[in-house]
């Protein structure tokens, strides 16, 4: 048993104007908020959820420099107060809309909150991208899942399947693997995308299978999942094959849905592209993290992204 | 007895609990189980903390149920009254433990200080305007982050309008109502209306919802 404190907040006073405000506390919000003030800035950071983002529910974390080995949340912890210790000011609410005046954002909350900035730092990040099969919407939270360190408990000694082959499918293969009975790893390829210490570790594990070639097809059950749908792309062999559950991790897609449409560059899937200096084609709004188009997706680039556009805010537009 | 609470968690507590106003009073319903004693000493450990909070502890043959508005079948099972002894429909079925824990926490300030700390006016005023009793079921697991924002609005939502209660449901402690909703993922939030004297489920969402959508599910639940 276990008592955690670290989301306390009271909802704080916020003042009408920063200098910068980041929509985002993840590794990349937090890190722009501590170079904000460090740089002599106001700086306010949004988050709707929980600042650290997904890194509170990565269970542990071994490549983040100078931590050998820290838990998700313990990070996430570190990095907010961080950024709190030099003065930047958190508020808990979620980004509706956003208005660009010529030396102005606007910044609208869903508690009717409006929020002025001379500068705007997107780090708002990425959400689970689906594996758009039938019964996958069906069965979301009924099996389905997109998190492993939020509904494993619900399978404790039951088999899964985890459909992926990344860093996140196999790292999240081998927390369920600590509680399942049975983890089978269904990946599209015949190899592992994953750094090779995590592909060690979940070769090393017994009740970690693997289903190599193979892509699911269907999702099937009654009130939760029974049973998965899998074709193996080699032999083209079709079999139906019972699980408890499935959690999917295949990729991200950006979290955008406050962006006003069509006013930022963006890559196919809605990344936004910006500069070397995390600009993007608007006026004094960076993106920074896992939201931006990029190739490597870590926390370590991310608080690079945030500590690049927040330095460089400070020298383009805030003068201070 | 080992404490539950480490040293330097007790003192952060300490620190928290400094803003508290007013007496608040934690009822504690006991079953026979290890997680209602667990829930009892987590209680007490509170109390040594600030002299404002007093802890009342049943069993549950001891206590009358006919008073307030319990699910007789989930313990232990606690609630806080204020220092007038009044009720505003906060439930905890289970211990709240891990990330839980903060929303004890904060739901002793809200009732010390008698302050709520989130929904616009607009929201508040949308939540009052519901006539029909109602009870909004939080199934939650103390190892998920987003569970504690859920669970707070629920306990929000009670204490504007009396006609509802916000219920925190430990889902590993309470396996069978976890199935009979199907809960296979946290915060998994469930609307109940009572109809002709019979609670009915009206709604369900999957999820820590932005305020504006977590009250519009609430709403359909009324339609």
């Amino acid at each position: 048993m276990f008592f955690k404190i670290d989301g306390f907040t009271k909802k704080p006073e916020i003042k009408e104007k920063y200098d910068l405000v980041i929509i985002g506390g993840g590794p990349a919000g937090l890190t722009a908020a501590l170079y904000g003030v460090h740089g002599g800035a106001s700086v306010l950071v949004l988050e709707k959820a929980l600042e650290g983002g997904q890194m509170n529910t990565t269970d542990i974390i071994e490549n983040y420099p100078g931590f050998k080995s820290i838990s998700g949340e313990e990070l996430s912890r570190l990095m907010k107060e961080h950024a709190a210790k030099f003065g930047s000011e958190f508020y808990s609410s979620e980004v509706i809309g956003l208005e660009f005046r010529e030396d102005l954002i606007l910044t609208k909350l869903d508690d009717a909150n409006t929020i002025k900035s001379k500068v705007l730092i997107i780090a708002s990040g990425s959400k689970p991208k689906k594996l758009n099969v039938k019964g996958e919407n069906e069965f979301t939270s009924k099996g389905v899942s997109y998190c492993a360190t939020c509904d494993g408990h619900f399978f404790k000694d039951k088999k899964v399947a985890v459909v992926g082959g990344g860093n996140s499918a196999v790292e999240e293969a081998i927390y369920l693997s600590n509680i399942a009975k049975e983890v089978h790893i269904i990946h599209r390829r015949d190899k592992l995308r994953a750094d090779k210490l995590y592909q060690d570790r979940a070769f090393s594990r017994d009740n970690i299978k693997f289903k190599w070639n193979s892509v699911v097809e269907e999702i099937k059950g009654d009130l939760k999942v029974k049973s998965l749908v899998i074709k193996n792309t080699k032999t083209n062999e079709v079999y139906e094959e019972e699980f408890d559950g499935v959690f999917i991790f295949i990729g991200i897609l950006p979290e955008i849905s406050f962006l006003p449409k069509d006013l930022f560059e963006t890559d196919e899937y809605g990344f936004l592209i910006t500069d070397e200096n995390m600009l993007t084609n608007i006026y004094r709004v960076y993106a920074a993290g896992d939201v931006r188009h990029k190739e490597i997706r870590q926390i370590v680039t991310a608080a690079s992204d945030g500590a690049i556009a927040a330095s460089n805010a400070i020298r383009q537009y805030l003068n201070l | 007895m080992e404490k539950l609470l480490d040293r330097e968690t007790r003192i952060k507590v300490q620190e928290i609990l400094e803003n508290m106003e007013d007496n608040v009073q934690l009822v504690l319903i006991k079953g026979s189980d290890d997680y209602s004693e667990i829930l009892e000493q987590l209680l007490n450990e509170l109390k040594e903390l600030n002299d404002l909070i007093e802890v009342k502890v049943f069993s549950a043959d001891s206590f009358d149920y006919d008073l307030y508005e319990l699910d007789r079948d989930l313990l232990p099972a606690m609630f806080i009254l204020d220092s007038e002894g009044i009720d505003y429909g906060i439930r905890f079925y289970g211990v709240p433990g891990g990330h839980e824990f903060i929303t004890l926490l904060q739901d002793i300030l809200i009732i010390s200080t008698k302050r709520i700390i989130d929904f616009s006016e607009e929201n508040i005023e949308k939540i009052k305007s519901i006539d029909q009793e109602m009870k909004i079921r939080v199934f939650v697991t103390p190892t998920c982050p987003y569970c504690p924002k859920a669970v707070l609005a629920a306990h929000q939502t009670a204490i504007i309008n009396t006609n509802i209660i916000g219920e925190m449901i430990e889902a590993n402690e309470f396996k069978d109502l976890s199935d009979k909703y199907n809960v296979k993922s946290v915060p998994h939030t469930v609307i109940e209306v009572k109809e002709n004297g019979v609670w009915k489920m009206k709604n369900q969402f999957i999820g820590a919802y932005p305020q504006n959508n977590y009250i519009l599910e609430i709403l359909k639940a009324v339609q």
